[in-house]
């Protein structure tokens, strides 16, 4: 038939177009992932080597510790709540303090503070730092009027108002983010403030490593054997964090060019935050649009400042194991990165901006947002060369091992620097089942989520309301003993 | 079939078996290395498991007769680095004759001159480990030695240099210490809290060297210099801190000054206090509170009472809370605000809030 005469001349035509360029493709943003590797390794080796003289005990000790207000939005969460406040307040630190910031819970989430920790009404003159939505409603605090505790009751705004709230009512130097289903390794207030106070003039923000909790053994709000998941889509997940979350970002810290700190385990210098306005409550990627206006705000002030990453796995969370919830995660974060970059597009190739200008950002732009396109369109236009018979299945099959081949080898390599340095999975059968996700992981996984990607990316481009969809948790295996 | 146009099949074969072999060799590292550190952390747990008590009868000074030392100067060659490195985690954590007791055994395994000898080796993660052992064994005569490690390329080195001159406590070393905070070839400097820790452990000998850093170009060494005059505390520092104050253009460091001054200054201070509390910087004029209630005079009351009224909500309650904190007379001003429409009866009726939580839990009036 005439047409599809036309369409194997159409497709053969693009494909001898394009196949140099997707291949080229691929192999760039798999070297970046691989140099980002070899960026943070220079990082982790220094951290391990630094261990014996480091000085983390006299850390604890040390007269020049800032003060850190951790600072937690919750919405009906009354199941795991109470468990959350009691390990935040019992983490490692001379001087921190806990919010907690009920952002309109409908369930009995605050009830269970009150009765867990006996609060009791106050009255303070609410500070208006950062601009918020919806004022807190009441204010309370521990009977004993020493457990450094606030719990503020709010209507229903959504979590970036929520945690402005919080800022407001913060009275250390240091404000720590922390989502309420997140664990904290004990130690973690002393990790994050210690870019702080090795460098007091000039860090203003610092970011953590986040790893899943899934799977792994939990009591009391402590992570007490860590563990693989055991189900595919969260052991994907799990290197997913490793190579791109964990060692990306160190990697672009390294380079003093990091562009983003997770909203779910980050620290800011308070007069830092408040000198940008907070989170900005519109923004559907908040963290990275705050990271992003930090970076614009001080360049342009021509202020030295610094933004770092904490190589150290010190936050645990649940990380979505079905697919729905991890479409609408996905679909949201890639909405997020797109309306942040258009929004700071000035700063794309801006030589004002220094590396972050010419490098960082238009990483972004490239390998980050464009990615899930091209690889979808270049598999796309590979299949129909194949079921138009412009490809043999040879040739075919061996253009896709070639494409995810390297993909493998820089997640291996992940995983590889993972087992050098933290090494935090200690069973074999763990390391099994990491070694097969890293083969997995590209054989529907990545398609998938590059789909759901460009779903977001759709969705902001055609003007559609973002629907944030409820994040289904299955809680944390918790022990006995 | 194949579309000659595109990516020739012997050329993707070729970066394939590349692939092929790459992931080969990195499965190889990550069993290896695991196989390994397992074997290596089975083989230390036995050794250790032989000799905990000795060690622990050392490091508690429970030792008498010098039996537990003997043994632990006596182990086999194969056992000495496993020994060695406890003991260093040991002496870290302990002081006195248990630290000298367990230097000896670091002695008696050759390990100060292996030391020595290592701080001008090649690898900076050997100079960097070789300064902090002579740190641990408190070699003092080292600590010459060990000063250039502060200008070091390697900035663990520069680390455990100073880490080690802390241990050493020699006050020679505090010029070197704080021209490490912001030395000319390297973009980053001596961390910030091990200098101050250093300054913190020399004796008063560093003072000049301290006052004369605060007039320092550098903003980061300025304010090590005012957070080690507050943290010590050192009182002849006075005059020098009032004269910055007038000066300093640098926030952070204008509040770690005003922190200091807190901490060393007297009644004198206290309209000068009073002045920063207003500053339009919030982290100076909080800073300015907590100095006007570490002075704890009773004038301090008069100073913070007018700050109740501040029109910021975080400076008016810090200064609430200090008042209470001055006792009978600073909750007496407090009850006049409280009792008193105005912006300062939140505030006051806040603090005394926390005053009557805290002496209900404590049984007090």
């Amino acid at each position: 038939m005439d047409w599809i005469e036309f369409l194997r001349a159409a497709v053969a035509a693009v494909l001898a177009f394009v196949a140099w360029p997707v291949l080229v493709y691929f192999l760039l943003i798999n070297t970046s992932y691989l140099a980002m590797i070899v960026l943070a390794t220079v990082d982790f080796v220094s951290h391990r080597r630094r261990v014996p003289f480091a000085g983390r005990e006299e850390l604890m000790r040390s007269r020049t510790m800032p003060g850190i207000s951790v600072v937690t939005a919750m919405h009906n969460e009354e199941m795991g709540i109470r468990v959350a406040v009691e390990s935040f307040l019992s983490l490692q630190h001379p001087h921190h303090e806990v919010i907690v910031v009920d952002d309109g819970s409908t369930d009995n989430g605050f009830e269970v503070l009150r009765k867990a920790f006996d609060l009791v009404p106050v009255s303070r003159r609410m500070p208006q730092d950062v601009a918020v939505l919806e004022a807190p409603t009441s204010i309370h605090v521990p009977r004993d009027g020493r457990t450094r505790l606030t719990v503020v009751r709010k209507a229903n705004s959504g979590r970036s108002d929520s945690v402005n709230a919080g800022v407001n009512l913060a009275r250390e130097d240091l404000v720590l983010f922390v989502d309420s289903d997140s664990i904290l390794d004990p130690g973690a207030l002393l990790a994050v403030a210690r870019p702080f106070i090795e460098d007091p003039i000039t860090t203003v923000a610092a970011g953590g490593v986040i790893r899943a909790a899934n799977g792994c053994r939990v009591k009391g709000g402590r992570v007490l054997d860590v563990r693989m998941p055991g189900k595919p889509l969260a052991d994907i997940q799990v290197l997913e964090y490793l190579r791109a979350f964990h060692l990306g970002r160190a990697g672009w810290s390294r380079i003093n060019a990091l562009l983003l700190i997770s909203g779910a385990f980050g620290v800011f210098r308070r007069d830092a935050l408040i000198s940008v306005g907070g989170f900005d409550t519109k923004s559907i990627g908040e963290d990275f649009e705050l990271v992003m206006r930090l970076h614009k705000t001080f360049r342009r002030q021509r202020k030295p400042y610094r933004v770092t990453f904490l190589t150290e796995p010190i936050c645990w969370t649940e990380v979505p194991d079905t697919a729905p919830v991890l479409r609408r995660q996905r679909s949201r974060w890639h909405r997020g990165l797109w309306e942040t970059l258009w929004a700071y597009r000035g700063m794309l190739f801006n030589p004002r901006y220094g590396r972050l200008g010419l490098m960082a950002v238009p990483y972004y732009w490239i390998f980050e947002l464009i990615a899930p396109l091209l690889e979808l369109a270049g598999l796309a236009l590979i299949v129909l060369g194949f079921a138009l018979g412009l490809v043999s299945w040879q040739y075919f099959l061996l253009f896709m091992f070639v494409a995810y081949a390297y993909a493998i080898i820089v997640t291996l390599a992940a995983v590889t620097v993972e087992e050098l340095s933290y090494h935090k999975y200690p069973r074999w059968r763990d390391l099994g089942i990491t070694l097969i996700a890293a083969v997995l992981e590209n054989a529907g996984y990545r398609q998938l989520t590059a789909w759901w990607r460009l779903e977001g990316w759709f969705a902001a481009l055609t003007g559609r309301q973002q629907k944030w969809g409820t994040m289904t948790r299955s809680g944390f295996t918790e022990v006995d003993s | 079939m194949v579309s000659p146009t595109l990516v020739a099949p012997q050329l993707l074969t070729v970066v394939l078996w590349v692939l092929v072999w790459a992931a080969i060799f990195l499965l190889a590292v990550t069993l290896g290395s695991r196989a390994g550190r397992l074997w290596r952390e089975r083989r230390e747990r036995q050794v250790l498991d032989e000799l905990r008590p000795a060690m622990l009868a050392v490091a508690s000074g429970e030792d008498d007769d010098s039996s537990a030392l003997g043994r632990l100067t006596t182990v086999t060659h194969r056992r000495v680095r496993v020994v060695d490195r406890t003991v260093s985690t040991m002496l870290s954590k302990v002081k006195g004759e248990p630290a000298r007791a367990l230097a000896r055994v670091l002695r008696a395994h050759g390990r100060a001159d292996w030391a020595l000898r290592g701080l001008a080796s090649k690898r900076s993660i050997r100079r960097a480990y070789s300064a902090w052992i002579l740190g641990l064994m408190r070699e003092r005569e080292s600590g010459s030695k060990i000063v250039p490690l502060l200008q070091d390329r390697s900035m663990d080195v520069v680390v455990a240099a100073a880490r080690a001159l802390t241990l050493l406590g020699d006050s020679k070393a505090a010029r070197p210490v704080m021209r490490a905070v912001a030395p000319r070839r390297r973009p980053r400097g001596l961390p910030s809290w091990v200098a101050v820790e250093s300054l913190c452990a020399f004796d008063d000998a560093v003072a000049p060297v301290v006052a004369e850093a605060t007039a320092h170009p550098q903003p980061s060494v300025r304010h090590v210099a005012a957070t080690v005059i507050g943290t010590r505390p050192l009182p002849r520092a006075a005059p020098v801190v009032r004269k910055r104050l007038a000066v300093e253009e640098d926030p952070r460091t204008l509040a770690a000054l005003v922190e200091a001054l807190g901490e060393i200054g007297g009644s004198f201070d206290l309209p000068m206090l009073s002045r920063f509390a207003q500053h339009s910087d919030e982290t100076v004029a909080l800073a300015a509170v907590d100095a006007l209630e570490e002075i704890g005079l009773p004038s301090s009351v008069d100073a913070l009472a007018p700050l109740v009224a501040d029109t910021r909500p975080r400076l008016s309650e810090r200064a609430a809370v200090a008042l209470a904190e001055l006792g009978p007379r600073g909750r007496e001003r407090l009850r006049t605000f409280a009792d008193a429409p105005g912006p300062a009866e939140l505030p006051a009726t806040y603090a005394l809030q926390l005053v009557a939580m805290r002496s209900a839990t404590r049984g007090l009036d």
